[in-house]
């Protein structure tokens, strides 16, 4: 892992893997949007609607995960100092809270025919809006330094303060009387969905998985290249300004 | 289309439109990001992936 820790085997590494992982992605996409078009039935109860539960349970999944991403990245920045660390968690966090979005939009549009109502401010929502405003002030810290290794240790700071709100969202139908309904795959009693619901399900919330797994990837070489841009330009500049001898 | 997918179809198409528009904006926005990122390097350092083919590959 810690060979990892250099950027040029991580950017060299990140080459060869991700044309696998985009590959993977897309097919990975073609069969869970098949298996929950033409293979899944539609819900005895909400009918039809049930498909919109394909997108928002995976992007709800990835808006958490992606924050435990950043999370455990933000750990890395501050007990071991890994160097890629917070270029992980500064890559995650757009593509997070991209996700975290389209679980809220997604649960609205599936709330309204449903729930008959958009929105309601039950802890599941409204936690999910936090962590959405969590992602929009990390991106925001991170923006307000100029030099990126400034803004590591308060960003990583923040991130862990808000990892309280992940097991929040998570138990948050069992802690409180909520209009959204509790958890029905990751139980300890087992998954209470049907299987020819549940495997759609799962088919594309790993789908969702590599998607998220390629951005990451793509974003965290930008950032690499970012940063290196930006060593040299402050290199050149200090040679320009630097007094002849 | 609501013979197809009953009286809620407009929600239904519009969460699996809402969901193309982002996911592909995030994904056309993090390869523009790349490209300009590529194109920075290239100026600011135009000789460095001579000098050691593993610096930056593409």
């Amino acid at each position: 892992m810690y060979r990892l820790a250099n950027p040029t085997r991580f950017l060299s590494l990140s080459s060869t893997i991700l044309p696998w992982v985009q590959g993977a992605t897309v097919i990975l996409f073609a069969v869970g949007l098949y298996m929950a078009w033409f293979v899944a039935p539609a819900d005895y109860q909400q009918g039809e609607t049930i498909r919109i539960m394909y997108l928002h349970v995976p992007a709800a999944w990835l808006a958490m995960f992606c924050y435990s991403v950043i999370a455990v990245s933000a750990l890395g920045t501050l007990v071991w100092r890994h160097p890629l660390a917070d270029v992980s968690a500064r890559a995650a966090a757009p593509i997070g809270a991209a996700f975290t979005f389209l679980a809220l939009v997604t649960g609205s549009l599936w709330g309204k025919p449903m729930w008959g109502t958009w929105w309601v401010w039950d802890a599941r929502l409204t936690s999910v809006l936090i962590l959405f405003l969590m992602y929009l002030g990390l991106i925001a810290l991170w923006r307000a330094f100029d030099d990126p290794a400034r803004a590591a240790r308060p960003t990583a700071i923040l991130a862990l303060v808000g990892f309280v709100n992940i097991p929040i969202i998570k138990f948050s139908v069992d802690w409180w009387n909520t209009l959204h309904q509790p958890a029905s795959v990751f139980r300890f009693d087992g998954p209470t969905i049907h299987p020819s619901m549940l495997w759609p399900l799962l088919v594309m919330a790993l789908a969702f998985s590599f998607l998220f797994l390629a951005l990451h990837l793509m974003a965290m070489r930008n950032e690499i290249m970012r940063r290196r841009v930006r060593a040299l330009q402050l290199r050149s500049a200090q040679m320009i300004h630097q007094p002849a001898e | 289309m609501e013979v197809l997918l009953g009286p809620h179809w407009a929600f239904i198409a519009a969460s699996y439109a809402v969901t193309v528009a982002v996911l592909g904006g995030l994904i056309v926005w993090i390869e523009l990001d790349g490209r300009e990122q590529r194109a920075l390097l290239d100026m600011v350092d135009p000789e460095g992936r001579r000098d050691n083919p593993e610096r930056i590959d593409r």
